[in-house]
């Protein structure tokens, strides 16, 4: 019993001095530190649980990620039950309530925005749906600046003190997002109508903001891996479509874009999906310059 | 009859005919729901008959306590359906969370889990109040279709039995607030384990042995993590102490046993992640009993009192790759490296080289469908004195269905 009162005195004294450190926030996907970067500069401490060039399904829920979590001030995620594979366990681990769903310090981005192809009804045997709603929104440019309010808003919340600071750095982001919004749109304006194939169903939110048609995914359905019979009728239906370009993202294996592009017209575009997906995507900017470019540079 | 029947009706006023159908309706309560079913199909060298007669020397047998070595898992030869695992979690309130796991078997049913956890523990606690699997070691805590291999490795079978330390109590946890992943457990149980403590008295001849004071098994665990670039290790000391009453009224000669048993354990897992889907776990487990106390035998009128103690060690350790998104192969290997048991001042004379090495080779055809080949050759268990290797195959089926729960590292 006396070991456990020394184990709670050590854990006061260490509370304590920690009071005044900055805000430490835990964010699930580095498009997201993006953004915290871009408006709280390095007033915060930041944390990052998964890597760009991982699957946003599939990361690994290290301990190490529990400790981080057990200090955090802040968890920010993308939500959509993107992050139910492994992000659960961890927080439920980390005894830090201050971060529980629906607790101050906890912030869900997708109640942000609307999201696309909400299901009627859900059932596993159409693979890996997400009740919620698509939840890759952060693909499509427009989304960004709400995105960016939205944690402005909760770091004013949590950081007063700071607060001019996070108003005048996203009035600043805003101003030069604006910029760029419009000379991406300008250089998408021929991307409209143009026939397009995925592995996943991923650039969705890019695909509705520019016009473009999605004519079938490589997988039959969501997270379940291509099959023959599937990849057959595909290449069909891309030859009668017409389909232009294959949108492979970096973590899933490139041989079945690469096999279907053979058998028909379409090219195979590896495509980021988020910041850090290639080793030339340093932040948000990256993102979409990178995704732009490759869609409208030709060939 | 019918006619009248409809006449009846159709006099009844019908109410419900505007407005929200159950304004009382708590379905929006419903907790998360899961349900997992594990099956097999089993072929092995030995009859049924003949494999539930082993014995592990030292562990059980007629020379100290008898019983089975096997248990419910993969019992027989040919097909078996293993267990099927209910699974309910929901908040309670904003204090706790409640979740219960109810494992179905053919001949009934057992409530293996069911306890309330803190929400709002300040300072880094974590509160668990009910009935729940201990944190000992690496693998207790981790449900059967959680783990890689179709059955527990060789010690926990032997010290802790097929389901593991599984038992009524508290548990108070604490992550520290440093750098690298550190936690400290605490946990007062009632230590009702059969394999290794329990706490019911009992008489053997003219020898009648008093209930040890329950609660009476104390859990500590210590475990800790850090990561170099893509390499996680995870590594963690586990302490079990409790008093032990064990018996077996029914044989020819009955056998009873009282004292207190230290259960150590220490683990080590490193982990290799090669990409999002697939890595290379080695994982390894050294689990030492320290037993000491009295056995109770009797024959015709005679008591028979004699201390006793057992000092036996074990490990396993395995290496699982998982080198595609649906595919896995493993291998383990287990072994007994002391087995030391005295009884009256006698060390009795027994093998230490118990050993069993199992194979697996996995698809899982998505995350909640899986099935597991496994091969398995054990040299751990005695027939008339006499060593009798098992060889066996087994071809396991695991479907979960429902809410269910993403799993920890």
């Amino acid at each position: 019993m006396q070991r456990f009162f020394v184990a709670f005195w050590i854990a006061g004294v260490i509370t304590a001095t920690v009071v005044a450190a900055p805000l430490r926030v835990v964010v699930s996907y580095p498009w997201i530190r993006s953004l915290v970067e871009e408006i709280a500069d390095d007033q915060v401490s930041l944390y990052t649980l998964a890597k760009g060039s991982e699957d946003p399904h599939f990361v690994v829920p290290k301990p190490s990620h529990i400790a981080k979590l057990r200090k955090a001030d802040l968890l920010i995620i993308q939500g959509a039950s993107l992050e139910i594979g492994f992000l659960p366990p961890l927080v439920r681990q980390a005894n830090n309530p201050v971060i529980f769903p629906g607790n101050r310090g906890f912030l869900d981005l997708s109640t942000a925005v609307s999201l696309i192809e909400q299901p009627q009804a859900v059932s596993r045997a159409a693979g890996d749906v997400h009740p919620q709603g698509h939840p890759h929104y952060h693909l499509d440019p427009h989304n960004i600046p709400v995105l960016a309010r939205t944690i402005e808003t909760k770091l004013c919340d949590l950081d007063p003190d700071h607060c001019p600071l996070y108003r005048k750095r996203l009035e600043d982001f805003l101003r030069r997002w604006q910029a760029k919004l419009q000379q991406w749109d300008q250089q998408c304006a021929s991307l409209k109508g143009a026939k397009v194939v995925t592995y996943h169903k991923l650039y969705d939110y890019f695909l509705r903001r520019y016009g473009m048609q999605l004519v079938g995914t490589l997988e039959p359905l969501p997270g379940i891996s291509p099959s023959a019979k599937h990849l057959i009728q595909l290449i069909q239906q891309m030859r009668a479509a017409k389909v232009r370009w294959i949108l492979q993202d970096v973590y899933h294996e490139q041989k079945t874009a690469r096999y279907v592009a053979s058998k028909t017209q379409a090219t195979v575009k590896v495509l980021p999906h988020d910041v850090g997906a290639l080793p030339t995507i340093h932040s948000i900017f990256d993102l979409f310059d990178y995704i732009v470019k490759q869609l409208t540079v030709q060939p | 009859m019918w006619v009248l029947l409809w006449v009846v009706l159709g006099f009844l006023p019908l109410y419900g005919q505007s407005g929200s159908m159950n304004p009382f309706s708590n379905a929006a309560f419903v907790p998360d729901i899961s349900f997992i079913a594990s099956s097999s199909y089993v072929w092995r060298d030995v009859s049924d008959e003949r494999y539930h007669q082993l014995e592990v020397p030292g562990f059980f047998c007629q020379c100290f306590l008898p019983g089975e070595v096997q248990g419910e898992l993969h019992r027989d030869a040919g097909f078996n359906f293993n267990y099927g695992e209910l699974n309910l979690y929901a908040a309670v309130d904003p204090y706790f969370d409640l979740s219960a796991t109810i494992s179905f078997h053919p001949e009934g049913a057992a409530l293996e889990e069911a306890y309330v956890k803190t929400r709002g523990l300040p300072g880094g606690f974590q509160l668990k109040i009910g009935r729940f699997r201990s944190a000992f070691g690496r693998l207790n805590a981790q449900h059967l279709h959680v783990q890689e291999f179709s059955r527990p490795p060789l010690p926990y079978q032997l010290f802790l039995g097929e389901e593991g330390l599984s038992e009524t109590g508290i548990h108070l946890d604490w992550v520290a607030p440093t750098d690298f992943y550190l936690l400290f457990v605490l946990e007062l149980l009632e230590g009702t384990n059969p394999f290794s403590f329990g706490n019911e008295g009992f008489q053997i001849g003219t020898s009648e042995v008093r209930s040890a004071s329950a609660p009476g098994l104390w859990v500590g665990t210590v475990k800790t993590s850090v990561d170099i670039g893509d390499l996680s290790l995870l590594t963690g000391v586990s302490y079990a102490r409790g008093s032990t009453r064990a018996v077996a009224p029914d044989e020819v000669i009955p056998v009873g046993i009282s004292g207190v048993t230290n259960l150590w354990g220490i683990e080590l897992t490193a982990k290799y992640f090669l990409d999002s889907y697939r890595w290379v776990a080695l994982q390894s487990e050294y689990l030492v009993r320290m037993q000491r106390g009295t056995r109770y035998t009797a024959q015709d009128t005679l008591s028979v009192q004699q201390p006793f103690s057992r000092s036996q060690g074990g490990l396993y350790a395995q290496l699982v790759w998982r080198f595609h998104r649906r595919w896995a192969a493993g291998i383990q290997y287990n072994v007994l490296l002391q087995n030391t048991v005295e009884l009256a001042s006698q060390s009795l004379p027994l093998p230490s080289d118990l050993s069993s090495y199992r194979l697996m080779l996995e698809y899982d055809p998505s995350e909640y469908s899986r099935f597991r080949l496994q091969g398995e050759w054990d040299r751990s268990g005695f027939w008339e004195q006499r060593r009798q290797p098992v060889w066996q195959v087994l071809l396991e089926a695991i479907f979960a269905i429902g809410a269910h729960g993403a799993h920890p590292f």
